[in-house]
């Protein structure tokens, strides 16, 4: 289910670029790509970039990356071999310098060395996310072609003053109109939609999808140990027992059948049983108690403060004390209940063996009061802290060095594509390679990955707008980190959005990473001089991009300019949902939403 | 070792008084943007190190003690890039300045980051086509009809522009209790400031309060509250961090910092300032056929400054932070009362641009602008040509005011719209039709517009405190060298 | 009307692959179908309740009425755009259809000689390759054997249009690119709407290309044709030509050649007779008539056993009947879908009591027709089912007259499945 997120978004980085192509925009080159990617059709965003060698590399080229967002279900391989095979030769235009002395040979030769080589340097994602462009740019284009006429079409209306104050007869007329008109004949069906977009857009919709596989998964290994059994009863009941060996196989089946669907159940439940305390403390209890509500509020904020305070210092302090010890106990209660849930009622029962019912209620009753004790103790700590004085909260500057800097070459592209879907080419390294950091950044990545493809499905990634496309590639056999985006804004504005609105995601796949120092690609490309390294989170997903400042340098720092650029369309993620919402309100039921739609969809 | 951070309150007599105020009082203002002339540089240091002792140039402190002793005159100082360069003032390797600032408005990857093209500009603040760069801004501000704190700044040091206010600007209309700013197009000016916390209020010590007596007026009051360090350089800002602080070198060793360890930029601010020309005969057309109604919808408030949706009362007249004290998300989702696209909802959205109001006012507040620019007139030929001299405070460049430039005024598909600001938006006609959709209207409504602005010319400004004014200014300009040189020397 | 190309997967994740894995196994599993097949003639009002007919009358039946079980339901699997197969008979279907048949004429010409020529050239170069060397029946026999066969139907344009406008015409290697697209395009129409994405998509991409191909050489083929249609529609009909006619012969002869390997006293016997006519001349085998009619007779009934469409589906425009064998007949709602079990037909004890046998030489008597069921049947049989049937003669003949064939073994599966079609079949000679 990732993978068909993943493999959207393909880089194809290959080392040892010698540099001699020209691909400036008017070149040869850039053209006939540009031109081959608008025949293909199905490629969203194509970039070039320059990735400069490592420090430590010993080919000192830089690796010529080439970044493509495609439409959904593509396999790369075939993406990659349409390309390839195109009857313009643009892919081996721009790769032929690897091969000087190729140029030559039988062109189906040609192509099939360079599809060779450009599946061997292939990488999916190892996570995305796609906001709005889970259409295809050709719905995208004929949505948006229906959204314009509808305007236009209003305009004239309007000025003929045909239908007066009333905005759902306008609206019906626009429908009709819209309706007879024959170039909108595709428009008939229903806006097509994933299924998660879609029809499993309800969250009973995605409940219930875990439910039945989670029964699924139950009936199968209920099946595993019910049919030998069922067959072994039979046969007995009609030939009389079997081989004791049989007997003997057909028990272990029915037992490690019953084991395991025990086991599962009880994993569900400490599941939900984690989960109804999660909610109770970080939601009903904040609702209910204003008290609870600011002593989290205010621990969050602690824990995510960019600066040093005594505050935030204590609290993590304190935290770290507390919670590390709570988790491990969590944890380890949840796994004796699942694996061996006996010992816990054993423990129970032995505990309780020498006291009353009423003398364990008192403990259940003196338990709460403590904790509530506790509580209030806390909360008046915090509003008293307050009043302590300043130099609790003082804060104690991170010295940032060479902050808000930006490499001319970034500032140029930033400023050409602006009154387009921006885009930036992050470059990291991994802070250990081949080690945890790659395993927790790809953990981490499917978790964004899965998150972005079930839930934040309304173009938003956590409440981070305008992302088209946004990937992470683990390239050179986990020594380094790359990260390719699309999206409506600014660059600041992006970040600003990642910081404020997906701060866990953010931080979850960038915190393995660091900065090292590296040469440039290129003339007039940006050279890491310094080291730079991802501002320390605390709990994994606090603080980290918090700290604005040293995580904008950081992402500066990192960022490298495209050479070429393709983009299929160039409306905003606002624009395409917008087109969409009125092909679905046009040709839709006739009812006061759509009605309204249509009016607000002209009236922007 | 980690520095404390300043204390804002210990360092109100560092900080230039227009972050404080807007000089509402003084009624009179100019504005010079002087060139030095090359090899003058030393006069000029001179000049404006005698500009300086003068005791014109205002501090924070002294605009706080404004309600009881006002001051009659304030003077604010400004350089360019270009003129701290001029001035000997050489930028620290660790702690260099903004890439925007360094590169100037003028600079031609900042006319494609601000949406500016086509521009012709008289000025900017930098080498290039519109002349020479600007090398310092500034401002004067006087009581009425007193006259000018400079009359002329020597012919010799300096080539200079000056922009005279507009003396009509100030206006006592009906139900006004005093003189109101308004500009060209007759509008009230100056409203909707955020307000510096810290700054405006004393709020180191707050009464704790019970949650009944927290009125809905309060919350809003909150909306436009912004920590200092949006505005201030070195202090909190909206991220909870320090702003950054560039340096320069020579600076610590002048033992001018009044906080331990605090840079050069400490207490100081960036200016985005552009000379912005409003055609007030087109205006005047659109109004005769349009009427005040849609002229306000372009604006997005009445004439009189009361939002839109209220309607105007001059029996019960409103302070401005009371005229402040709205939002959109909920009562005008839809723009049917404040255009999506209206000037003020395009450059300070409130709280309709996030997943949910508090979102949304916290993003709101990393874009917002302390503006500080008046209406001039320029007299020539027999014309008279009115318009804004915009200047707007931030503590940065890029993601306050140019966000907002590119985002939002000039972004044409801003929340979905076709077109960019009625007021701001770009010039070039062949962008994107100037029109304004008017949501609500029985089928909708639409206008088209003519170009109301002209954008004349701009720069970028750091507004230093008054300690590293005197370091710009001051006579070290050789020692400066000389430690520059030092510096060079001693670094591996 | 086609579905736009890249719709999205509106299925719950799993769903589809589940589907699709039945549907390929149970294509790769005629012998299964069969026993379904067998249930649904049975019982035919199951088949009524699900839509279904089964016996060979009631299959008969559904496919003479064209107006009331409509080809468009292909229409969703054409990814290369509209074509004949996928129209309702309408004008534009007849004027296709002619310009069709004009072009297929031409083979009447050039066949068997044409197939006979190639299928000698491919043997003569297998036979270098030795024993217990493998090849792939497909890549490196059938695939060529048919492309020459079938050069007339663009004739002086085929090299142009395997290699591409700008392609140089010598390129083999451009050429096997020509077909590999084209057997994806294909294989769209077997895989249906079920397939993953990862196939339909495949197939849009080759359709994509094919089409720019044929855009490419357009005036090529218009001149080739002596044809003074339209551009468009020349363009439709070469795209739809050039896309069926190939990968599905293709496809067919390696079923009946996989059918025939399973099935050694038959393929012995046949070989014998191959041998013996070898022996008379070098020519005898490629020139005796009676031999030629045996194994196409073979070829059909292999066929019959795999066919290369075992089921068929037809939309049902409005309410309908069918009869479908039992008392009572069917219902189709409008909207609906049929299915079509055209294997389970071919079985049909009403035709013949031993027709579970495998028989080329039984007599079909009244039922010759249903012989070439695997073709379809009535009006919207495939008009090319002769030409295919001479080709896989030729190539089989072939075959016959090289050393033994059998599947190879120690090399992994010989038989390599793309979905429910055939990508590789790797054979030696024993």
């Amino acid at each position: 289910m990732l993978k068909i997120v993943r493999q959207q978004m393909i880089c194809i980085a290959v080392p040892g670029w010698n540099g001699t192509t020209d691909l400036s925009e008017d070149s040869p080159v850039s053209k006939g790509l540009y031109s081959l990617f608008r025949d293909v059709e199905v490629v969203q965003f194509a970039s070039i970039a320059l990735l400069p060698a490592r420090a430590d590399a010993v080919d000192k080229r830089p690796w010529l990356m080439l970044e493509l967002a495609i439409e959904e279900g593509i396999d790369p391989y075939d993406m990659i071999y349409r390309l390839v095979y195109h009857w313009s030769e643009a892919m081996w235009s721009l790769y032929s310098s690897f091969w000087p002395s190729d140029a030559t040979a039988l062109r189906s030769e040609r192509n099939d060395k360079l599809h060779k080589m450009l599946m061997k340097h292939l990488s999916i994602a190892d996570g995305g996310f796609i906001g709005a462009r889970d259409r295809t740019a050709r719905q995208i284009e004929k949505e948006q072609e229906l959204l314009e006429w509808t305007r236009d079409e209003a305009r004239a209306m309007k000025q003929a003053m045909l239908y007066g104050d009333d905005r759902a007869a306008f609206a019906l007329a626009l429908a009709q109109r819209a309706f007879q008109n024959r170039r909108f004949g595709w428009a008939l069906d229903p806006a097509p939609r994933s299924y998660w977009r879609g029809k499993g857009a309800s969250i009973s919709a995605k409940a219930g999808y875990v439910l039945t596989l989670f029964v699924l998964w139950l009936l199968a290994v209920w099946l595993v140990g019910a049919v030998p059994r069922g067959a072994l009863g039979i046969y007995t009941w009609l030939f009389g027992p079997p081989y004791s060996g049989v007997t003997d196989v057909v028990a272990f089946i029915s037992m490690a059948s019953c084991w395991v669907l025990g086991v599962s159940i009880r994993i569900v439940l400490a599941l939900l049983g984690l989960g109804v305390l999660v909610w109770l403390l970080l939601i009903a209890l904040p609702a209910l108690s204003r008290t609870w509500r600011r002593w989290l509020e205010s621990v969050g904020r602690e824990l995510d403060r960019p600066t040093e305070t005594w505050s935030s210092w204590l609290t993590y302090r304190i935290g770290l004390l507390l919670s590390v010890p709570i988790a491990f106990a969590l944890v380890a209660l949840a796994f004796a209940f699942i694996f061996s849930p006996w010992t816990i009622v054993d423990a129970y029962k032995a505990w309780t063996a020498n006291l009353f019912g009423w003398q364990i209620i008192a403990l259940v009753v003196l338990a709460i009061v403590v904790l509530i004790c506790a509580v209030g103790l806390l909360s008046r700590i915090n509003q008293d802290l307050a009043m302590v004085g300043n130099w609790f909260f003082q804060p104690y500057e991170e010295d940032v060095l060479r902050a808000q800097q930006v490499d001319p070459s970034i500032d140029n592209s930033e400023g050409l594509v602006v009154r387009e879907t921006a885009h930036m080419v992050s470059l990291t390294d991994l802070r250990s390679p081949n080690g945890w950091s790659a395993w927790w950044i790809r953990v981490s990545l499917r978790i964004v990955t899965l998150f972005g493809r079930v839930i934040f499905t309304e173009s938003r990634l956590g409440s981070a707008p305008g992302i088209h496309f946004g990937h992470w590639h683990i390239i050179e056999d986990g020594r380094r980190y790359l990260f390719c985006s699309n999206y409506d804004g600014s660059f600041g504005g992006y970040l600003d959005d990642f910081i404020n609105g997906a701060t866990i995601g953010t931080n979850l796949a960038w915190r393995w990473t660091t900065l090292k120092p590296r040469g440039s690609a290129a003339i007039g490309q940006p050279a890491v001089v310094h080291a730079r390294s991802f501002p320390p989170t605390r709990f994994i997903v606090f603080r980290g991009v918090k700290c604005e400042l040293q995580f904008k340098s950081y992402a500066r720092d990192s960022m490298l300019p495209h050479m070429f650029r393709f983009d299929a369309r160039k409306e905003s993620v606002d624009q395409i949902n917008l087109a969409t919402g009125l092909r679905d309100a046009l040709f839709g039921a006739r009812n006061d939403s759509n009605d309204d739609l249509i009016m607000r969809a002209i009236e922007s | 070792m980690k520095a404390p951070a300043a204390h804002l309150a210990h360092h109100f007599d560092d900080i230039q008084g227009m972050l404080r105020s807007g000089y509402g009082w003084l009624q009179d203002s100019r504005f010079w943007l002087l060139t030095i002339r090359d090899g003058k540089e030393t006069a000029a240091r001179a000049w404006l190190a005698k500009f300086v002792e003068s005791g014109v140039v205002a501090n924070a402190e002294e605009v706080g003690k404004s309600r009881t002793h006002p001051i009659a005159k304030a003077a604010a100082i400004a350089f360019s890039f270009s003129g701290l360069a001029k001035l000997g003032c050489v930028e620290d390797t660790l702690h260099p300045f903004p890439t925007p600032f360094r590169s100037g408005m003028g600079s031609d990857a900042r006319a494609l980051l601000l949406r500016d093209n086509p521009r012709a500009w008289r000025w900017s603040d930098v080498d290039g086509d519109s002349g020479d760069a600007v090398h310092v801004l500034i401002a004067e501000w006087t009581e009425r009809d007193v006259g000018p704190i400079i009359s002329r700044p020597d012919e010799t040091i300096f080539s200079a522009i000056q922009v005279d206010n507009d003396p009509c600007s100030f206006q006592k209309l009906e139900g006004d209790n005093e003189e109101k700013l308004r500009e060209a197009f007759g509008f009230r000016d100056g409203l909707a400031q955020p307000v510096i916390k810290g700054l405006k209020q004393d709020d180191s010590f707050r009464p704790r309060r019970s949650e009944k007596d927290k009125k809905q007026a309060d919350t809003l009051y909150d909306d436009s509250v912004v920590q200092p360090g949006e505005f201030i350089l070195g202090y909190r800002n909206e991220y909870d961090e320090l702003t950054y602080c560039p340096d320069v070198v020579g600076w610590r060793q002048s033992g001018l910092a009044n906080h331990h360890g605090g840079r050069f930029a400490l207490n100081g601010s960036y200016l985005a300032v552009r000379q912005i020309e409003q055609d007030v005969e087109a205006f005047s057309a659109f109004r005769q056929a349009n009427g005040q109604d849609i002229c306000n919808k372009l604006m997005g408030r009445q004439d009189n400054g009361w939002p839109l949706a209220w309607k105007y009362d001059p029996s019960n007249p409103k302070t401005d932070s009371e005229l402040d004290a709205f939002r959109y998300r909920v009562d005008d989702a839809n723009g049917f009362t404040c255009p999506k696209g209206a000037h003020i909802r395009r450059v300070n959205p409130r709280d309709t641009l996030g997943v949910d109001i508090e979102s949304s006012i916290k993003s709101t507040k990393l874009h917002r602008l302390l503006r500080r620019g008046r209406p001039y007139r320029e007299d020539s030929n027999g014309e008279t040509r009115k318009g804004i001299f915009f200047i707007a405070c931030n503590a940065d460049l890029e993601r306050q005011f140019e966000f907002v430039q590119q985002r939002w005024a000039r972004n044409p598909s801003f929340v979905n719209l076709h077109a960019d600001d009625p007021f701001v938006g770009s010039s070039d006609p062949q962008t994107f039709p100037k029109a304004l959709s008017l949501p609500g209207l029985p089928s909708g409504g639409e206008v088209s517009l003519a170009n109301f602005t002209t954008t004349l010319g701009g720069g970028y400004f750091f507004l230093p405190g008054l300690a590293a004014l005197k370091f710009i200014v001051g006579e070290e300009g050789a020692t400066k060298f000389a430690t520059s040189e030092v510096a060079e020397a001693a670094a591996p | 009307m086609k579905l736009s190309a890249g719709t999205p997967d509106a299925m719950p994740p799993g769903l589809r692959s589940l589907l699709y894995g039945i549907f390929c196994w149970a294509n790769r599993h005629p012998g299964a179908l069969r026993a379904v097949g067998a249930v649904l003639r049975h019982w035919p009002f199951v088949g009524g309740w699900l839509g279904m007919a089964a016996r060979a009358d009631a299959v008969k039946k559904v496919l003479t009425r064209p107006n009331s079980f409509s080809n468009t339901a292909h229409a969703a699997n054409l990814s290369a755009g509209d074509y004949l197969i996928g129209m309702d008979p309408d004008a534009t279907y007849k004027g296709d259809r002619l310009l069709l048949d004009d072009r297929l004429a031409v083979l009447d010409a050039t066949l068997p000689a044409a197939a006979d020529l190639a299928a000698r050239d491919y043997v003569e170069k297998l036979r270098l390759i030795g024993k217990r060397k493998s090849f792939d029946l497909i890549e490196d026999y059938l695939m060529w054997i048919v492309f020459r066969a079938m050069h007339p139907l663009f004739g002086e344009a085929t090299n142009k249009v395997a290699a591409g406008a700008t392609g140089s015409l010598d390129d083999p290697g451009l050429q096997r690119q020509y077909l590999l697209e084209i057997r994806y395009v294909a294989g769209q129409l077997l895989a249906g709407s079920s397939a993953t994405l990862r196939v339909q998509r495949r197939a849009e991409l080759n359709a994509d290309a094919l089409r720019s191909r044929i855009a490419g050489v357009g005036n090529d083929i218009q001149l080739a044709w002596g044809t003074s249609c339209p551009f468009n529609v020349i363009k439709r009909n070469a795209v739809g030509l050039a896309w069926i006619s190939h990968p599905v012969t293709v496809q067919s002869g390696a079923l009946a050649v996989q059918e025939l390997l399973g099935r050694p006293d038959v393929h012995k016997a046949l070989r014998e007779q191959a041998q013996r006519l070898l022996k008379m001349g070098p020519n005898q085998v490629w020139e005796d008539q009676a031999f030629r009619k045996l194994v196409q007779d073979h070829v059909l009934e292999l066929l019959r056993f795999r066919p290369i469409f075992p089921l068929l589906a037809r939309d049902v425009p409005r309410d309908t009947e069918f009869e479908t064998g039992a008392r009572h007949n069917a219902k189709c709602p409008a909207g609906g879908k049929m299915a079509i079990w055209g294997i389970a037909a071919m079985f049909d004890t009403a035709i013949d009591k031993d027709i579970s046998q495998f028989s080329p030489a039984r007599n079909w008597g009244t039922n010759e027709d249903l012989r070439w069921l695997m073709f379809g049947y009535g009006t919207r049989q495939c008009p090319a089912m002769v030409y295919a049937v001479k080709i896989l003669t030729s190539a089989l003949i072939g075959l016959l007259i090289l050393p033994e064939l059998q599947l190879t073994r120690g090399e992994g599966k010989p038989v390599t499945y793309d979905g429910p079609l055939m990508s590789r079949m790797r054979v030696s000679f024993i």
